[in-house]
């Protein structure tokens, strides 16, 4: 397989997020916002290329019946190296996604991929594989990220267009009416909430199989 | 297999000890530079370095430092780290920055783990909980959220996490009270909660036995009422002053709370009257009663959704009757 096929699989047919429904957790736990699930997505990128990277290095030293318990050691170790990176270079968005970055070694596409590709090809691959797999996830995490910001929030990436939109109509001389509907909507609470974050990713999950006309 | 797993153990830890202490510096620092920058934006312009002027002071039984921010020689303002264990999930750090008056002229959110989008909008700039607090004085708030009665607009679907900041920002006015204003914050004194929880009595003498406090009181022809006893307990957000009072028989005449740092809404429920647990008490010996709970067929009811302040709240009974028994034992008894 050629290397571009492996780098671009992992963001379209081979999507973790929508086509093989790994990592469901940090999915809809850290997308209450379109910055987080960014965030998030490149957290996990980070991890998994350099995972794979480490795995497919070491794959010939790691007996095969302790390989699971092999692979969580290094993932858990790179996970926290990135955590106290974050904790010491990028502090804020260390604050904003709390919790769930020590959850990145849980996630199930990091060990899936350990498993599944890392431990079988080589490293230039496996590099490709945790690159095209993180790419995907973080598109994912960003897209359903900024619908429910949208929905629950009225911004997207921070930027407040539903109250920009107001004040907007408000020097254009709309009615009061209209215009203080517009500035006092709060947002659909629902998507913000854990309800929301599974309608919303079915309904892209939808969206999603149908534009790639996915098997 | 064993060589290859040793290998890889002590390759990870050798890795993970090595950015440890790449990181660690950075990692100070940058909680540093978090204090400095919240300094900076909680305080109107000074001219010293807040940080070397502080004082480190026990609020609502809690550590908290305060940092004086001068222009000059004069105060223009108080900056007080101030610290909450009422968050949902764990732990909230806030930097409250009064003015010399008490109005509050901003507040900082220095570290939390409340839940994205959610409980994390306390520290968002201009979030409802903050702007019920800038630019007026606790003195004239009622400290609690709307839902509890009180002034604090809290944040949608986040009750807990502003809840605990109104905590937080209110021990940060004792510490302020307590440092600017030269206040002396007396603690809730459990002789103010006598009359009632005994019978009345014209006076009592104060005893002070082992660990607890005992007050006997007498009525006019000197005879013994009751005795109360002081009771500490850990309970789930701090300590819980109980104050038993006993009839001469060892009956429970009625409880009060001194003091509890327990969840609003919650634990907090202690400390209302007829609530389920000080109900289970009245009238009865404890000694006569099967201290456990009714869910393991004893005869406590609990509050609901609060077992650790409810069993706190049973071992401190256990423990007021405890020493009123052994007091009483002490000096024969009075009946």
């Amino acid at each position: 397989m050629n290397k571009l096929a492996i780098l671009t699989r992992g963001i379209i047919r081979d999507n973790p997020v929508f086509i093989l429904l790994l990592g469901m957790c940090p999915t809809l736990g850290t997308t209450s916002s379109a910055v987080n699930g960014f965030g998030m997505g490149a957290a996990t990128l980070f991890v998994l290329t350099l995972s794979n990277i480490v795995i497919s290095s070491v794959k010939r030293f790691i007996p095969a019946k302790v390989r699971i318990p092999a692979y969580i050691v290094v993932i858990a170790s790179l996970v926290t190296i990135l955590q106290l990176c974050m904790e010491a270079y990028t502090n804020e968005l260390y604050q904003t996604l709390g919790v769930f970055i020590p959850l990145i070694v849980v996630n199930c596409i990091i060990l899936g991929r350990a498993e599944a590709f890392a431990s079988k090809n080589s490293v230039t691959d496996s590099a490709l594989d945790g690159l095209g797999i993180g790419l995907g996830f973080t598109l994912a995490l960003t897209a359903l990220g900024a619908v429910r910001e949208i929905l629950g929030a009225g911004s997207v990436f921070g930027f407040d267009f539903v109250t920009k939109t107001g004040l907007l109509l408000q020097k254009w001389g709309a009615s009061e009416g209209v215009v203080q509907s517009f500035l006092q909507w709060d947002g659909v609470l629902l998507f913000v909430l854990a309800p929301g974050a599974f309608i919303a990713l079915g309904y892209l999950l939808v969206i999603f199989n149908k534009l790639t006309k996915a098997k | 297999m064993i060589l290859a797993l040793l290998a890889i153990t002590l390759i990870s830890a050798g890795a993970l000890s090595v950015v440890y202490s790449m990181t660690k510096d950075a990692i100070e620092q940058s909680k540093g530079a978090k204090t400095v920058d919240a300094l900076g934006k909680v305080l109107p312009g000074f001219d010293n370095n807040p940080a070397a002027d502080t004082v480190t002071v026990t609020a609502n039984n809690l550590p908290v430092k305060v940092y004086t921010a001068k222009k000059g020689n004069a105060p223009v303002g108080y900056a007080v780290e101030s610290i909450t264990r009422q968050g949902y999930s764990g732990n909230i750090r806030l930097m409250v920055g009064f003015l010399p008056d008490g109005e509050i002229y901003n507040i900082r959110v220095l570290e939390h783990n409340e839940t994205p989008g959610l409980g994390s909008k306390i520290a968002d700039e201009d979030n409802p909980v903050l702007l019920s607090f800038k630019g007026k004085s606790p003195a004239g708030l009622v400290m609690k959220v709307t839902r509890d009665g009180g002034d604090i607009d809290a944040i949608t679907a986040s009750t807990i996490s502003s809840r605990a900041y109104t905590d937080a920002v209110e021990r940060a006015f004792t510490a302020f009270r307590e440092v600017a204003l030269g206040e002396e914050i007396i603690a809730p004194q459990a002789a103010d909660f006598l009359n009632e929880v005994l019978p009345p009595y014209k006076s009592y003498l104060t005893v002070n036995y082992d660990k607890n406090t005992l007050y006997r009181a007498k009525n006019a022809e000197d005879e013994e009422v009751g005795t109360a006893v002081e009771s500490t307990v850990e309970g789930y957000g701090g300590p819980i002053r109980l104050l038993v009072g006993f009839l001469p028989d060892g009956t429970v005449n009625d409880i009060a709370v001194v003091e509890q740092m327990e969840t609003p809404g919650f634990g907090a429920e202690i400390a209302d009257a007829g609530n389920p647990l000080a109900r289970s008490f009245i009238g009865r010996n404890p000694s006569e009663m099967k201290l456990t709970f009714r869910s393991e067929s004893g005869e406590v009811d609990a509050l609901s959704g609060s077992s650790i302040t409810s069993q706190a709240y049973v071992d401190a009974v256990r423990d007021a009757y405890r020493a009123f028994v052994e007091y009483q034992e002490k000096t024969g008894s009075d009946e």
